[in-house]
């Protein structure tokens, strides 16, 4: 590792700031909403080479059970997961991820979201044994 | 002659009077008479004029009425409702008789003079124990029972106490010649043993009365619940567009801590919906209490009920009753570690002292705590500073004390 690196993350850790996620996808625990938050079910990699996408409700409403889809393109091993950044913790459920019959989409049971405000969907798309890509997707979830 | 005096003081008044009514006449635009509730209402419009969509609907959707229907009752009890189970929940609920010494009974613990808590720091049966004692009048509504979340139904947490050797102190054999040792228990017991279906008799063997008086127990809570408070009222007036009506609800500082647990607190985050709790688990950096070793929380908690053979999921193959809270458990993840059950507010002015080990004695201490956020628990605390000044936390904690409400038993009235 080097030295700039090291400093970099020593510095993060004395001001007690703490990352969640790895790989080029870090979230800051405490980051404020960004202000140009972007919304959309789909993303894409800087390259272009790779999309995500989540299909969900336009509402999510906190302490509802969610099924939704995700997909990637083109088809890759991926794994998904959901995080609150400012308050650095998960959904309050330990929602079942699996592979759909679609190839590349997984369906995801058992999502409950217990506050509302910022969420973020994280994808770890595995280009190859060594390397991988990190993809989100933001999305909001309202009081009921 | 004094009678032929003329009468100065009246003779001026009546001047007074006179130019007054005059300035009024001549000059409508100029003198405006406000009554109280429209001068009070322009001091507190500002307050509450920029609050954005999201703010409205976290203050729509603490409306215990509206959302009564979203607030279901899961704690799968194949006794929920039936008026004998309730009846006999209640006898056991007080009755001291059931415990080793003959002293304690759940309302030991758990005073309707309390808001069905106890105002001690740490609760004591037998012995003194490590928790404090939670309110009983909204927990019918939790998804999860006790502070760490070891029980998914109230009727299989009432059943702990009564076993464990700090609170009622009882085994099995003697709780079954307490059991037979009331005439009254004896006829209710049998009346309830023909409800129980097929499943339950096979899986519970020699111990249904356990499980009728654990059932009973949980009939009779599921009968508490709570009238309506300041907030909800606020809260339903302006959703109703009624803003006048709905500013005179709240004083002017009670309004600006409901602003600031809107707002600037986010203490809406946690604390929403009707029960002004998200039902979930969150770590707060409480201090944790120097003897104790069962700290840590939802990660323990969670474990055990995965465990426990009588959970939802495991006792409900047959998915009469709504397990998707068990099913989808969360288990051995960091964020649980450090982290205990939101409790409801409503009602929290009554149950001093508060969080899970009676750490903090009172709502002032609860926000300082939340200001200062100093983490003195394991694992990581969620919590930011709120920088909040002396005058802002008064407000706030003015606007906690308004919620309050009386606690009401249903169905048995």
């Amino acid at each position: 590792m080097k030295f700039s690196n090291l400093s970099i993350i020593i510095a993060l850790c004395c001001a007690g700031i703490t990352q969640l996620g790895t790989g080029n996808q870090r979230i800051l625990k405490f980051a404020p909403v960004p202000e140009n938050l972007n919304l959309s079910n789909k993303t894409k990699s800087s390259s272009g080479n790779l999309q995500i996408e989540l299909f969900k409700p336009e509402t999510v409403l906190s302490g509802d059970l969610y099924e939704w889809n995700a997909c990637v393109y083109p088809a890759m091993p991926t794994q998904i997961e959901f995080l609150m950044p400012q308050h650095g913790h998960g959904p309050s459920s330990l929602p079942s991820i699996i592979p759909a019959h679609k190839k590349g989409c997984y369906l995801i049971k058992g999502l409950k979201f217990q506050m509302v405000g910022w969420w973020r969907g994280i994808f770890k798309v595995n280009l190859n044994p060594n390397e991988s890509e990190y993809l989100s997707i933001d999305f909001k979830v309202t009081p009921p | 002659m004094n009678n032929l005096k003329p009468n100065w003081s009246k003779f001026t008044c009546l001047i007074c009077i006179t130019l007054f009514a005059a300035i009024i006449f001549q000059s409508p635009k100029i003198v405006q008479f406000k009554i109280p509730n429209e001068i009070d209402a322009e001091i507190k419009m500002p307050m509450i004029r920029n609050w954005n969509s999201m703010t409205l609907l976290n203050l729509k959707s603490i409306q215990f009425e509206a959302q009564k229907e979203n607030q279901k009752i899961k704690q799968n009890n194949p006794f929920s409702k039936n008026k004998i189970a309730m009846q006999l929940g209640k006898l056991l609920f007080f009755d001291a008789k059931l415990s080793k010494n003959e002293k304690v009974s759940c309302s030991t613990c758990h005073n309707p003079n309390n808001d069905w808590s106890d105002g001690r720091r740490q609760s004591s049966g037998l012995f003194k124990v490590i928790r404090n004692a939670p309110s009983l009048t909204q927990s019918k509504y939790q998804d999860f029972q006790t502070w760490d979340g070891r029980r998914d139904s109230l009727w299989s947490q009432s059943l702990e106490p009564l076993f464990n050797e700090l609170e009622h102190g009882l085994d099995l054999k003697t709780f079954e010649e307490k059991i037979q040792q009331n005439k009254q228990y004896i006829a209710n017991f049998s009346a309830l043993e023909n409800l129980l279906q097929p499943l339950f008799k096979s899986k519970m063997r020699n111990q249904k009365h356990i499980f009728i008086a654990g059932f009973s127990l949980g009939a009779f809570l599921e009968t508490l619940s709570f009238s309506e408070m300041k907030l909800d009222i606020f809260s339903r007036l302006i959703d109703e567009k009624q803003v006048l009506k709905a500013l005179n609800v709240f004083t002017f500082q009670e309004l600006h801590g409901l602003d600031l647990f809107l707002n600037k607190g986010q203490c809406i985050r946690c604390h929403s919906g009707p029960l002004l709790s998200d039902k979930s688990f969150h770590n707060i950096g409480v201090e944790e209490l120097p003897s104790a070793t069962n700290e840590a929380g939802w990660i323990i908690g969670s474990e055990i009920l995965s465990n426990f053979p009588y959970n939802c999921t495991k006792l409900n193959q047959d998915r009469k009753f709504d397990c998707t809270r068990t099913d989808f458990l969360l288990t051995h993840q960091p964020q649980q570690v450090g982290a205990f059950k939101t409790p409801s507010l409503r009602n929290s002015k009554f149950t001093s002292p508060y969080m899970h080990n009676g750490q903090i004695k009172s709502l002032e201490d609860i926000v300082t705590h939340y200001d200062n956020a100093i983490s003195k628990s394991r694992g990581e605390s969620e919590i930011v500073p709120l920088h909040f000044t002396q005058k802002e936390k008064e407000d706030l904690v003015s606007f906690l004390k308004t919620l309050n409400s009386k606690t009401i038993i249903e169905e048995l009235n």
